[in-house]
């Protein structure tokens, strides 16, 4: 069996939670209906789940779950947008945004006293770009256009962010969740960045 | 509220009719409708026969008579005594099935009550599903809580959740009499939850922690956590504690 999967017996076994509590999850939209993938074994078919997402997202539950209604917890894994919105102060007490990435924000984007979840999140990406050395402040422009322009068009489903230079040009890219891409052989991908996963690290500050 | 419903039109169809889809308040079909297009009302009666070729949403819908719906359908409480087709998935806070329900995508909602028959392609979800009727379900089955008393013959391709239990119904004379004609069983691949009790059950595996197998199952493989009872009327070919 391939090491990037987990069967559901493994699964419970190796988290201790019971069937009843993965069912009344997967109801509740905890666990994404593409995580379960159904494969035939020699005992008949059998339901598989990539592993380390799997995983991370039950340790993610069992944490919070004491905190948050199973409800709330579904609102922070979903990839949609909620309503609430932050001030430029806020977004830097709560550390999604440092004061240059705020500056560079406010230099493309025009300067704002409250940021939307969608804007905050366009900072937070914008924020972890910069703050991981990938991407330099010139090159925040592209991105926050790219962010503004066609982000929406997603409508909070999945996509991934890719950041790819060639010859010292770079290039930003949305594509729709866990598509295929293939590049010619003079380009970098610095960098891919599943913007779901952004939206649950962003909700987790928020909260 | 109120005020905004009563700037919205009612459809009332008496006769044969053909109507465009659109906002309205109240939608009742007495005779023969025919509706092109998505259709959003705060209710919808059909005794006659209805078909619409877009969406229909909205907060109640009691079908008498005949519908079939091309596209998806969102109703807050649905009761269905006739026949409901549904093209797509079915999405409802309550169902009840009084007469047939057929749905080709998957349904979700909160609380089910089957009396009559119910058949979907794909998965049922809700957080209690009660059954004293017939149904198939291609997909999964799952509920917090499954009780089915069953009535002719039940299936699913899988059933999950935390409390799932299968009786069969009373032992009346006409019961009795009806058991050779009527095969009164459930046919599932998988059945897996916390507490599980089952009668009459034709499963592949059954896997929880509490399991009880009541009288005439035929189970290949049991894997239980804390307890299993068996019935001595029953057959299990493998029992596992895992």
């Amino acid at each position: 069996m391939d090491t990037n999967h987990i069967s559901k017996k493994d699964l419970l076994e190796l988290t201790g939670i019971s069937y009843g509590q993965l069912y009344r999850w997967k109801r509740k939209n905890l666990i994404p209906e593409e995580w379960f993938i159904r494969r035939a074994t020699f005992t008949g078919q059998e339901t598989f789940f990539p592993r380390e997402q799997i995983l991370a997202r039950i340790d993610k539950i069992l944490n919070m779950k004491d905190d948050l209604s199973l409800d709330e917890l579904a609102d922070m894994f979903s990839p949609s947008m909620s309503g609430t919105s932050l001030t430029a102060d806020e977004l830097l007490a709560r550390n999604i945004v440092s004061t240059t990435s705020l500056e560079v924000f406010n230099v493309f984007l025009g300067s704002l006293r409250t940021f939307t979840f969608q804007q905050a999140l366009y900072a937070y990406v914008l924020e972890k770009l910069l703050a991981a050395g990938d991407l330099s402040v010139e090159e925040g422009g592209g991105l926050l256009q790219v962010l503004a322009s066609h982000y929406p068009k997603f409508e909070g489903k999945p996509c991934e962010l890719i950041f790819m230079r060639k010859m010292g040009i770079s290039t930003f890219v949305l594509v729709p969740g866990s598509t295929e891409l293939y590049f010619d052989s003079g380009v970098k991908v610095v960098k891919r960045l599943d913007l779901a996963n952004c939206i649950e690290e962003l909700k987790g500050k928020y909260l | 509220m109120q005020n905004e419903n009563n700037n919205k039109p009612d459809l009332i169809f008496h006769g044969a009719v053909n109507a465009t889809g659109g906002v309205y308040n109240k939608v009742d079909v007495q005779g023969y409708g025919k509706i092109n297009g998505n259709v959003e009302c705060e209710s919808l009666h059909c005794a006659g026969h209805v078909s619409i070729s877009g969406d229909l949403t909205g907060s109640s819908a009691r079908v008498e008579g005949n519908a079939s719906i091309k596209g998806k359908v969102k109703m807050e409480t649905l009761s269905v005594y006739g026949q409901l087709d549904v093209a797509d998935d079915l999405n409802f806070t309550s169902l009840k099935v009084g007469g047939n329900v057929k749905v080709q995508g998957n349904m979700a909602g909160e609380d089910v009550k089957v009396l009559g028959s119910l058949k979907t392609a794909g998965d049922c979800e809700a957080e209690v599903f009660r059954a004293n009727g017939a149904f198939s379900i291609g997909g999964l089955l799952n509920a917090g809580r499954i009780e089915v008393l069953l009535h002719g013959s039940c299936e699913a391709k899988e059933m999950g959740g935390e409390h799932i239990e299968v009786r069969r119904t009373g032992n009346s004379t006409l019961g009795k009499l009806l058991k050779h004609f009527l095969n009164n069983t459930l046919s599932v691949e998988t059945i897996e939850g916390d507490e599980i009790y089952l009668e009459n059950t034709k499963a592949r595996v059954v896997r929880g922690n509490k399991i009880e197998i009541g009288p005439d199952c035929e189970i290949d493989l049991v894997e239980y956590s804390t307890e299993c009872k068996q019935d001595p009327s029953s057959q299990i070919k493998t029992l596992t504690k895992r």
